[in-house]
């Protein structure tokens, strides 16, 4: 007699066996095939685009990008496809270097800090759960450049990447206030010139040390040569003269850190250490007399970036174009357009900047209004006058230098990592939209039509 | 013997007019004047100099050519150049020869004035360490002429947009109250300068005896602090002493001090100075005046008492060196009731109207200050080896039709009226319709921007 319910049960497991058996097959399979939005590393990745700006000062329309394992491998027009490589068409789309944002405290608190603090960092006021970084991804900065609080020497920026939020170079540059010459002077030059005495101290120090080692040395070999000098006459065999003590490791004599910051400055051997200094002057007249302070530290000199932060509704930095753009200075300052003093005559204070030929970097209002608002304000500058390249590079490649980040990206060139923005129309027009953010070649935003 | 004594007459009037402001004695009848030789030196250094690749050790020069130069004793040289080599004046003459690269003012139909100074200024500048050198206060200063001014207790220049050379004099002056209002702090400061009298005199006969017992103790000198600081630095003849006085009673009593103790003294005001013109000369006091300070004679008293307008030239007469300030220390009026810097010269025009000559007035707001500074060896005149600061004015500095043309601060043009818009709205010609110049800044940019 069957029994017709164990039928069914050997059935209903059948089927599910089946339906067991062919999920996990898809599973398999789903393992294999790449997700959605992400690259599998080892193919290479080719970009087309309407337009590809370097940055270099090539322009190609239609472009070609080829990416493999994160760097750029070519640029250029009607390139060779490689067999096997994704092809990422973005036909109506212009690609550039994305965006770094050089001087941020985005979505971080103001507290009030004040005095040489350079050994400090921001890495250590970021909570990088507070902080929308999506923000700055969607608007196509990829790295951001955070400022710790305060006025004086508050610290050093801590260069951050965006898209996979951690911290790239905790030892950013280092942001000096210099808006009051009386009391700015004083301490700036006395911090300098404690770095160089300490230097000097540890030379001193060292060589002193040295000098102990050397005599500590030549006694031990003497002591030995005695003994032995001394063994031969009683025809005895050598007694091995006892291990001289070493002397104790060197130890340098203590300097505050926050003075040990400068010191590399001052020694050549420590020439990789040497922090850029970027000098936040309110007026012109600062720089007049920053510059009568750095007068007798040239090391110092070269490694100055000049940042414009004025504290009225006027600004007279014009009149420093022509003295900046003699030495090539770099200058950090907001896209705007200035007024004149005492009036409300406009003037493009990017663009005098630029013509003498300063190297700009350009930095957004630190709301989401303002990142989504930079490239129009900057698109309003080159209307008014500013070099295109000058306001581009502003965006993309001397932010990225300010950060230590010039080598690895800022433009489109071989070898630099493929750190791209995909925009919907010309980068300058205010309404076009980031379409695509790549980090490395991979794709870490895209927007969803 | 008559012809004799007219041609020796002749011969000693050409002489007279021949000669030239410089170091050597009058020579007669030397054709070449002494001007020309000491220009040659400085073209054959300048060939050499450019090998040089620093532009700092660039010889600058500046040459003022065509004008008519107010000289040293109140003589107009007309078709004198003067030229000036790294902000010093070299030579002045007709014959000047200007070297290659020189910055040459043609100031034909100008007067070249030694550039004003401002014995009492608030706002210009501040201190030195801390001036802004592009400010609006520091531009007017330069516009009115003043290229010299004294703030708080240092001498300071109007350096537009350089902090060279900024800073010439500081610790003027010692400022001494010896007024009616406070018997006591007379007391007290007469009782300082005996105290520092007696020390004085205790010092040298403790040297006198040291000779015998080198043993001797020094007299005790813990409790020079504070005034008797003051005092004893007068006394020594280190510093100059200013105080306040209008009065005949305070001046009375300042001059009483001044014969008692025989030191420096600068009296500030003397309005009613001019009724004890014999005694302030007698006792070797300078007077700094406001010749428009008006107070009506108080019928009141019997005494002689009030201002005059004579007060300057009567002063003057007696031998009193007079210089003069303005009612106000500030620049920022604007010309507000005329009483302010930039009216420094119609003040000094005021005590011409008083009767004072012409010259004197001038060198009121010229050598006579820079004399009571103690700056006269480097501001104040046109002569070889002072500083290179001149006003130069399209007439007669006491005129009130006079604006300035250039104002020249330590070689460097700091003030063009034709580059600056600040008096565009004067057209010295009464031409309404004359259209501006071209080329201004800092206030309006042109067309091209």
């Amino acid at each position: 007699m069957r029994v017709p319910q164990l039928n069914r049960i050997r059935g209903s497991l059948r089927h599910s066996a089946l339906v067991g058996g062919l999920a996990l097959l898809i599973a398999a399979t789903a393992g294999v095939s790449p997700a959605h939005g992400s690259d599998l590393p080892d193919r290479m990745t080719v970009v087309r685009a309407r337009s590809v700006i370097t940055g270099t000062g090539d322009v190609y329309s239609p472009g070609m990008i080829i990416i493999d394992q994160g760097k750029i491998r070519l640029v250029g027009t009607g390139l060779e496809i490689p067999k096997g490589a994704r092809v990422i068409e973005a036909r109506r789309e212009t690609v550039m270097a994305a965006f770094v944002h050089a001087q941020t405290r985005y979505q971080m608190p103001t507290f009030r800090r004040s005095g040489n603090l350079a050994a400090q960092s921001a890495a250590d006021e970021i909570y990088f759960d507070e902080i929308e970084f999506d923000t700055f991804v969607q608007n196509g900065f990829v790295a951001a450049g955070y400022r710790p609080s305060g006025s004086g020497i508050p610290g050093r920026v801590a260069v951050v990447w965006t898209a996979e939020p951690s911290i790239g170079n905790p030892n950013g540059y280092l942001p000096i206030g210099f808006t009051n010459p009386a009391r700015d002077r004083r301490s700036l030059s006395g911090i300098l010139s404690s770095a160089k005495k300490a230097v000097a101290a540890r030379k001193k120090a060292k060589s002193e040390y040295d000098a102990k080692v050397e005599a500590a040395k030549k006694k031990a070999e003497e002591a030995a040569k005695k003994a032995k000098e001394a063994a031969e006459k009683a025809k005895q065999p050598v007694k091995k003269a006892p291990e001289a003590k070493a002397p104790p490791a060197f130890k340098p004599p203590p300097v505050d850190p926050n003075v040990a910051v400068f010191m590399p400055f001052f020694d050549d051997d420590q020439k990789k250490d040497r922090p850029t200094l970027a000098f936040e002057l309110g007026r012109a007249s600062d720089l007049i007399h920053l510059d009568e302070v750095l007068e007798d530290y040239e090391a110092v000199q070269e490694h100055v970036v000049y940042q414009f932060r004025p504290s009225r509704f006027y600004t007279d930095f014009f009149q420093l174009a022509e003295r900046l753009g003699e030495r090539k200075a770099h200058v950090v300052l907001v896209p705007s357009i200035e007024r004149m003093p005492y009036s409300v005559t406009q003037y493009n204070l990017a663009s005098r900047l630029a013509e003498a030929g300063c190297r700009l970097s350009f930095l957004p209002r630190d709301t989401a209004a303002g990142f989504e608002g930079f490239r129009a304000r900057v698109a309003n500058l080159v209307r008014s006058g500013l070099d295109r390249d000058a306001a581009l590079a502003a965006m993309t490649s001397h932010p990225a230098e300010l950060l230590g980040l010039g080598d690895q990206m800022g433009t489109i060139e071989k070898e630099k990592a493929a750190n791209l923005v995909f925009l919907s129309g010309d980068p300058l027009d205010p309404l076009s939209e980031v379409s695509r953010v790549m980090v490395s070649g991979k794709t870490v935003w895209e927007r969803d039509e | 013997m008559r012809s004799m004594i007219c041609l020796a007459l002749a011969l000693i009037m050409a002489g007279a007019m021949s000669e030239r402001v410089d170091a050597q004695p009058r020579r007669r009848g030397r054709g070449k004047p002494k001007a020309e030789a000491k220009a040659k030196p400085a073209e054959e250094k300048k060939p050499a100099k450019e090998e040089e690749e620093k532009d700092e050790d660039k010889d600058r020069f500046l040459a003022v050519t065509g004008g008519t130069v107010y000289l040293p004793g109140g003589r107009l040289g007309s078709g004198d150049t003067i030229l000036c080599k790294n902000g010093k004046i070299v030579a002045i003459g007709p014959h000047v020869q200007v070297p290659d690269g020189a910055e040459i003012i043609d100031a034909s139909g100008h007067t070249i004035y030694p550039g004003l100074i401002a014995m009492n200024t608030r706002g210009l500048v501040s201190g030195g360490t801390s001036t802004d050198v592009f400010s609006l206060n520091l531009s007017i200063g330069l516009t009115a002429g003043l290229t010299t001014v004294v703030s708080g207790a240092s001498a300071l220049k109007l350096t537009f947009g350089t902090l060279e050379d900024h800073e010439l004099k500081s610790g003027l002056f010692e400022t001494l109250r010896y007024d009616s209002s406070n018997a006591q702090d007379r007391a007290k400061l007469r009782a300082a300068f005996e105290r520092g009298r007696q020390h004085l005199r205790d010092l040298e006969v403790w040297e006198m005896a040291k000779k015998k017992d080198p043993k001797l103790p020094k007299p005790d000198e813990r409790w020079i602090r504070g005034d008797f600081a003051k005092a004893l630095r007068l006394l020594k003849g280190e510093s100059t002493a200013l105080a306040r006085a209008s009065t005949q009673y305070d001046l009375r009593q300042l001059v009483e001090l001044v014969q008692a103790f025989d030191f420096d003294l600068v009296i500030q005001g003397a309005e009613e100075g001019y009724l004890m013109a014999g005694e302030l000369s007698r006792a070797g006091v300078s007077v700094i005046v406001t010749p428009r300070n008006r107070a009506d004679r108080d019928a009141t008293l019997v005494r002689d008492n009030g201002t005059s307008i004579e007060n300057a030239k009567i002063l003057h007469e007696h031998g009193v060196p007079v210089a003069i300030t303005p009612r106000s220390t500030f620049i920022s009026l604007n010309g507000l009731a005329g009483r302010d810097l930039m009216h420094l010269a119609m003040e000094a025009a005021f005590a011409v109207r008083g009767g004072l000559s012409q010259k004197a007035a001038v060198d009121a707001i010229t050598i006579e200050a820079a004399r009571m500074l103690g700056l006269d060896h480097r501001v104040g005149s046109i002569e070889i080896g002072k500083d290179a600061d001149f006003a130069i004015a399209d007439g007669d500095l006491l005129h009130y039709l006079t604006l300035m043309r250039w104002t020249v601060v330590n070689g460097r043009i700091a003030y063009d009226r034709q580059k600056d818009s600040l008096l565009d709205h004067v057209r010295p010609d009464g031409d309404e319709d004359a259209p501006p110049p071209n080329d201004h800044w800092p206030r309006r940019l042109g067309e091209d921007w």
